[in-house]
């Protein structure tokens, strides 16, 4: 996986964000299927609200699939060995982030748990998610292909800050943490993970240097 | 912005749309029939006997908790009542010891600190002749569990029904 090349025991820590991705994704299966999720009984009046209720699934739904579509994307050899399949699920990728997971998440950051520092947290995920989604769609449509990538690994480890957020949140409750300290210091933890993550996979790299050989020709793409 | 992006974005406006006019439908329909099931009259023994968990996803609105303990409380008067009122006992309002009537009013708490995390904090005054005892109680919203506070213990509904008093 492209986050982790050069890294000690890449293939562990691809397996173990692959293990981390499935699981968060039949935990909200599991979740939804019940028929009382806590996290809404513990939002009390709010989970009544039919226009939370409503941004709420979409972010669930549009994380959920912006989990699963963009885990391939994020392997060069398998890119440029299905092409067609690397812009398809891109696309849904971009739609998953762009259109429903991102602008809820940040709607959903003004009622978060933790106050202030909840909401700043999440806000602040939310926005730099969007906007590096956006940034790596844009480049890709001028064919830019190395900034495609820096902002499309930005994103994506982005993304995977949601189960690390519940990673790190397990290993502190285990520590005895209080809860809601536990819930603040795991959001921005695994916030500065994903920065980190990225930041140092790109360093590794010294952008540009990710894709060595163009793709070959899809439309707009050469 | 082609249209393999602009066409997924009108598509989730309309999807969220009427994501937001279903769940505004359900709630709006949940809210009158919620009204109609607290007005029920004949509270039988089935509620102890409820699984403990119901199958809810919306709280109880404090209404449908006041009525929901209000028809709990009247199963709890009933065996006093019931014998009160029996040919056996009608005798005795004539007897040197007549039987005290008995009554009960629930009080919900209704400020917002009093009510939170879908729980829903009430008191059952039981008045009986000139003695009155009150039970606290808690509410689960959710799960429509009731716990009430008697004897010096907190009891399911099945336990304080069991519990209900009877004349002597």
């Amino acid at each position: 996986m492209i986050l982790f090349f050069g890294l000690h025991g890449a293939r562990w820590w691809t397996l173990l964000t692959a293990a981390s991705c499935a699981l968060l994704l039949f935990s909200n299966w599991i979740y939804f299927g019940s028929q009382q999720p806590r996290f809404l009984w513990e939002k009390g009046e709010l989970a009544n609200s039919p226009l939370w209720l409503a941004a709420f699934y979409f972010h669930v739904i549009g994380a959920s699939v912006c989990l699963a579509a963009g885990f391939p994307l994020m392997f060069p050899r398998w890119t440029k060995e299905h092409p067609a399949w690397h812009r398809g699920l891109g696309y849904a990728y971009f739609t998953a982030v762009l259109w429903m997971a991102a602008p809820s998440g940040v709607a959903l950051a003004f009622t978060a748990k933790g106050g202030i520092l909840g909401t700043l947290g999440f806000a602040m995920a939310g926005a730099l998610w969007w906007y590096t989604t956006w940034t790596g769609y844009r480049s890709i449509r001028r064919g830019q292909i190395s900034q495609h990538v820096r902002a499309m690994v930005r994103s994506y480890s982005l993304a995977l800050s949601a189960p690390a957020f519940r990673i790190i949140q397990a290993a502190l409750f285990l520590a005895g943490l209080g809860d809601a300290t536990n819930y603040i210091v795991s959001l921005w933890l695994s916030i500065a993970v994903s920065v980190l993550l990225a930041e140092s996979c790109l360093y590794r790299f010294r952008a540009g240097a990710i894709i060595t050989r163009p793709l070959s020709p899809i439309g707009e793409l050469s | 912005m082609n249209r393999m992006l602009i066409i997924p974005a009108g598509c989730c406006l309309v999807a969220f749309a009427a994501l937001w006019a279903s769940l505004s439908g359900a709630a709006g329909k949940e809210s009158r029939s919620g009204a109609l099931a607290a007005a029920r009259q004949n509270v039988n023994v089935a509620i102890a006997t409820r699984p403990l968990l119901s199958a809810v996803t919306k709280p109880l609105a404090l209404e449908e908790v006041e009525q929901s303990l209000t028809a709990l409380t009247g199963e709890y008067l009933r065996p006093w009542r019931q014998q009160a009122s029996s040919p056996r006992y009608l005798y005795s309002r004539v007897a040197p010891q007549p039987i005290p009537s008995i009554s009960a009013e629930v009080e919900l708490a209704t400020g917002a600190n009093s009510q939170a995390d879908g729980m829903a904090v009430a008191a059952i005054v039981v008045k009986t002749g000139r003695q009155s005892e009150t039970m606290p109680c808690v509410v689960d919203r959710f799960t429509r569990q009731v716990r009430v506070f008697a004897g010096g213990q907190w009891l399911t509904e099945a336990q304080w029904l069991s519990q209900a008093p009877l004349p002597n």
